[in-house]
């Protein structure tokens, strides 16, 4: 029988292979696995998470969210990619979720690619320690901010940043330049 | 500015990025796994073990049927549930009982999973027909892969209510669909061929 919905075997079988013990104990649903994957990997995850929201407690609560999260749906987890790098995207999920839920709440419309949020004054321009790069990247626009530490830092290249944030490459590269330029300015 | 300037500039903001720390610590690291424990459901869905399950009794199908003194349609039927249940009963194998109804989908929800429910429906009364010439200890098998199949589409369903915008969550589900559309055809496929 030939249907119209033709899916190789091989996609239902690489579900078995992902390899890390730990994960595959997490996986079948041992907590306290899951608890040494926590371990493990808080620290990275709790970094993007502050990096992205440049404030500490919505970090740590956004770093719960993506554990959480992680375990939710930790049978997805196929092995594929790295399970640090397959717990970066949920991370990343999490945090522009959240993001979108805060913006509505606050019934507030803000583009992340208006030119308004580009030339936004930023603290960094003022920061005189200039060697604090964390506190300005802290201190960057929301929009140059993200596509910073997700291209620079973190490693994603313009078009998987576009695709998360729902902009254009060239917005994206926008932001960076916007970004690196103040990041300068505050490191002088 | 000069332009060895901007190069220097540039090179001082990467050696300072590639010095910033790879990970940060919670202040309250144990605190915070305490309270992520307490929000971690029992997980009962691992739909792609249970695929990779489906395939594993679809190959002993495979196996069992190969014999030409083991005709298909010799094979007991008397423990096979489904080949009596009635004909509407689409996807009967998707609810099982002791899983809760499954749940009103968002309209876009239902425009996405509606290519993969029409295609398990056009599935149905092939696969119970095929179904129905298995051993009943390989049709058991199939069903219980299938019914944890279910169990995590019916999770995903449910977690897309709390999170219909989370992207990973509809590719799951429609991966999930897309699994039990597989191992359904892979069953007829495969009783096809023999």
């Amino acid at each position: 029988m030939n249907l119209a919905v033709p899916f190789p075997f091989p996609e239902l079988t690489r579900a078995a292979s992902a390899g890390d013990p730990l994960v595959e104990s997490a996986r079948r649903g041992d907590v306290a696995a899951f608890g040494r994957l926590y371990h493990q990997h808080v620290g990275r995850v709790n970094a993007l998470c502050l990096r992205l929201s440049a404030d500490r407690g919505r970090a740590e609560q956004l770093t719960q969210d993506t554990f959480v999260r992680a375990w939710e749906r930790l049978a997805s987890f196929r092995g594929e990619s790295s399970f640090a790098t397959w717990l970066r995207h949920v991370t990343v999920n999490v945090v522009f979720e959240e993001r979108r839920a805060r913006a509505r709440r606050e019934r507030r419309v803000r583009p992340t690619d208006d030119d308004e949020v580009l030339s936004a004054p930023s603290a960094a321009r003022t920061d005189d320690s200039g060697l604090d790069l964390e506190r300005a990247i802290a201190a960057l626009p929301e929009g140059a901010r993200t596509v910073f530490v997700l291209h620079d830092v973190e490693g994603y290249q313009h078009g998987e940043i576009g695709d998360l944030l729902g902009i254009a490459e060239g917005t994206s590269k926008a932001h960076l330049h916007r970004a690196r330029t103040l990041l300068k300015e505050a490191l002088r | 500015m000069s332009t060895d300037h901007r190069d220097d500039d540039d090179r001082a903001l990467a050696a300072a990025v590639a010095r910033l720390p790879r990970e940060i610590t919670p202040h309250e690291v144990d605190r915070t796994w305490s309270a992520i424990e307490a929000r971690l459901a029992p997980r009962r869905t691992r739909h792609f073990e249970a695929a990779g399950a489906v395939l594993a009794a679809a190959a002993a199908v495979l196996c069992l049927l190969t014999p030409p003194s083991t005709p298909p349609h010799d094979a007991p039927t008397a423990e096979l549930s489904l080949a009596s249940e009635p004909p509407d009963a689409l996807l009967t194998t998707a609810w099982s009982s002791d899983l809760p109804s499954p749940s009103e989908p968002a309209p876009e929800l239902a425009d996405d999973e509606g290519p993969f429910l029409a295609t398990l429906a056009t599935l149905d009364a092939d696969f119970r027909q095929a179904r129905a010439q298995l051993p009943a200890s390989d049709a058991a098998r199939i069903d219980e892969s299938l019914r944890a199949v279910d169990a995590a589409i019916e999770t995903t369903r449910t977690a897309l209510q709390t999170h219909p915008d989370d992207f990973d969550l509809r590719t799951d589900l429609l991966n999930a669909y897309r699994d039990k559309v597989t191992a359904e055809t892979d069953v007829l496929d495969l009783t096809t061929r023999i």
